[in-house]
C-alpha cells in the first residue's frame, strides 16, 4: 500500500463519515456519489476492473442519482435524520458489526489465489473466455438467476408505492443539445460493454446501469424520449424479459445439454450473449423504474 | 531516456500543475461563479495534457483513440456541468 | 517499462489523489449546493485522470472503460442535481445572465 492508496482510503472513510453526518440530505447524497467514485478507484487499485465498472455505473452513477432525486423530493435544507437515542443505538450496532467484520477480514488466512486457479483451470470446459463472466453465468449461474428474480421482486414492490407528483421539467436548450449527443453515446457504450463482457471487463450489470444512465439523462434533460414512461407495456416487458429469457435458456438449452443451466458446448457463447442482452434490458428498466413511473405530464 | 518518455514526463508535470491550480482555485476563490472558472478550465487543461501524455504511451491506436474519446467527453461534460452549476448558483444567489 | 516512467506515473497518481482529498474540503464545507456540485465535478475529472494513468501504469486497459463510464455518469449526476428541486426563478434564455 503506497501513499496514493493511503490517501484514497482515508478520503473514502472521511466521505463515509460525511454521508452519515451531513447537515442536509442533498449534501449527504452528494457525498455518497463521491464515496462511490472513491470506492470505484479502490477497486481499480486492487485490480478488480469489473467491480470498479459496476461500482462506477451502479453505485456512484444510478444509485447516486436515485438518492439525489429522493433527497430533492424530501427537500428542505436542515432536514435530516434523528439524532436521538435510536440513532445512537443504531450507530453502536453498526460500529460493533464493523469491528466484527474487520476482525474477520484481518484474521483470514491468505488464500493464495486458490479460487482464481480453479476458475482459470475450468475456463476451457466452460467455453467462456472472461473469468468473471464464466463465474457469473456458468459456474454460479443459479446465483445470478436468483439475483435477477430478487431484483424483479424489488422493482414490483417499489412500483406499488404511489406515484410522486413531479413538476414538469423546463426545457433547457443547452442541456437538450448536449443530451442529444450524450444519450446515444451512452447507449453505444452500454452495448459495447455488453459485447465486451464475453472477453474482458463488462457484462450485463454494467451495461444495464449505463443504459439506465442514458434513459435517465434523457428524462432529466426533458428530451422527448422516455419510452419507459410513455409505454407501460414496453416497461413491463423489459422488466420481465431478463428473468424470462434466463429461465427459458436454463430449461431449454439445459434440456438439450442434460442439466438445468448447462449450455450445449457449441452454443455457449451465443446463449450467454442472449442471456446477458436480456439482462441488460431488464436491469436498465429496473433501475429506471426505481425512480418512479414518471407519468407523462 | 528516450525523447518519448521525456515528453511524457513534461506533459504529466504540466498536467499535475494545472490540476493543482484548479483545486487551489476551488478552495481559495471567493465565490461559486469564480470557482466554476477555475475548475472547468484548469482541470480540463490538466486532463488534456495528461491524456496527451498517456496517448503517447498507450501502445496501440485503439487505446490512444479511447483516451482521446474520453477527453472529448470530459470537455463536453465539464462545459455542460459548468453551465448548469452556474445557473444553479445564480438561482441560489437571488 | 522503464523505472523512470513508473516513477512519473506514481508521482502523478499521488498528485491527483492529493487533489481529490483537498477537493473534499469544498465538498464538505459547501456552503451552497452549487459548491458541492463543483466538488463532484472535480472528483469526476480527477478520478478519470487517475483511472487513465492507472490503466497505463498497471497495464490494465479495462480501466479506460471505467473512466469512460465515470465521465458519462458524472454528467448524469450533475444533471440530476441541477434539475431536481425548485424550477429556476429566471428563464434559461435570459439575456442579462
Amino acid at each position: 500500500m503506497n501513499a496514493t492508496d493511503a490517501i484514497v482510503a482515508t478520503a473514502a472513510v472521511a466521505l463515509a463519515a460525511a454521508v452519515l453526518l451531513a447537515r442536509d440530505l442533498r449534501a449527504a447524497a452528494m457525498s455518497f456519489v463521491a464515496f462511490g467514485l472513491l470506492l470505484a478507484l479502490i477497486w481499480a487499485r486492487l485490480g478488480a476492473a469489473d467491480v470498479a465498472l459496476a461500482e462506477a455505473a451502479i453505485g456512484a452513477g444510478v444509485t447516486g442519482a436515485l438518492l439525489i432525486d429522493a433527497a430533492a423530493q424530501l427537500a428542505g435544507p436542515g432536514r435530516r435524520g434523528g439524532r436521538g437515542p435510536t440513532a445512537l443505538a443504531v450507530g453502536l450496532l453498526g460500529g460493533a458489526l464493523a469491528l466484527v467484520l474487520a476482525h474477520g477480514a484481518v484474521s483470514l488466512a491468505p488464500s493464495a489465489g486458490e479460487a482464481s486457479r480453479l476458475v482459470a483451470a475450468s475456463l476451457d470446459a466452460a467455453q467462456i473466455v472472461h473469468p468473471v463472466t464464466a463465474v457469473l453465468l456458468s459456474f454460479r449461474a443459479y446465483d445470478t438467476l436468483l439475483e435477477v428474480g430478487v431484483l424483479l421482486i424489488a422493482v414490483v414492490a417499489a412500483q406499488a408505492a404511489p406515484p410522486v407528483p413531479r413538476p414538469p421539467l423546463h426545457h433547457d436548450p443547452v442541456l437538450a443539445r448536449v443530451a442529444g449527443v450524450t444519450v446515444p453515446l451512452a447507449v453505444l457504450v452500454a452495448v459495447y460493454l455488453l459485447w465486451a463482457g464475453a472477453t474482458r471487463s463488462g457484462g450485463a450489470f454494467q451495461a444495464g446501469a449505463v443504459l439506465a444512465g442514458a434513459l435517465l439523462l434523457a428524462r432529466f434533460a426533458a428530451l422527448p424520449f422516455d419510452p419507459l414512461a410513455t409505454r407501460p407495456v414496453l416497461r413491463r416487458a423489459m422488466l420481465a424479459l431478463g428473468l424470462a429469457v434466463f429461465i427459458a435458456v436454463a430449461l431449454g438449452a439445459g434440456g438439450a445439454a442434460g442439466a438445468v443451466l448447462a449450455y450445449p458446448a457449441a452454443w455457449t457463447g451465443a446463449l450467454v450473449l442472449v442471456i446477458e442482452a436480456a439482462l441488460m434490458l431488464s436491469i436498465a428498466a429496473s433501475l429506471v423504474a426505481l425512480f418512479g413511473v414518471g407519468r407523462p405530464q | 531516456m528516450n525523447p518519448l518518455d521525456a515528453i511524457t514526463w513534461l506533459l504529466l508535470a504540466a498536467a499535475g500543475t494545472f490540476f493543482t491550480a484548479g483545486t487551489v482555485g476551488l478552495l481559495r476563490l471567493p465565490d461559486t461563479l469564480t470557482r466554476i472558472h477555475a475548475l472547468t478550465k484548469a482541470d480540463n487543461l490538466g486532463l488534456g495534457l495528461a491524456a496527451a501524455a498517456l496517448m503517447l504511451q498507450a501502445g496501440s491506436w485503439a487505446g490512444a483513440g479511447e483516451i482521446a474519446l474520453i477527453w472529448l467527453l470530459a470537455l463536453l461534460a465539464s462545459a455542460t456541468a459548468g453551465y448548469l452549476i452556474a445557473h444553479r448558483a445564480l438561482d441560489e444567489r437571488d | 517499462m522503464a523505472a523512470r516512467m513508473t516513477a512519473a506515473y506514481a508521482l502523478f497518481e499521488f498528485v491527483l489523489a492529493t487533489n481529490l482529498a483537498v477537493g473534499l474540503v469544498r465538498a464538505l464545507r459547501g456552503p451552497t449546493l452549487a459548491d458541492r456540485l463543483l466538488a463532484a465535478l472535480l472528483f469526476g475529472t480527477t478520478g478519470v485522470a487517475l483511472l487513465l494513468t492507472m490503466a497505463i501504469a498497471h497495464d490494465a486497459p479495462a480501466l479506460r472503460n471505467v473512466a469512460l463510464v465515470v465521465m458519462l455518469l458524472a454528467l448524469l449526476t450533475v444533471v440530476a442535481f441541477a434539475r431536481t428541486g425548485a424550477a429556476p426563478k429566471r428563464g434559461t434564455d435570459d439575456e442579462s445572465a
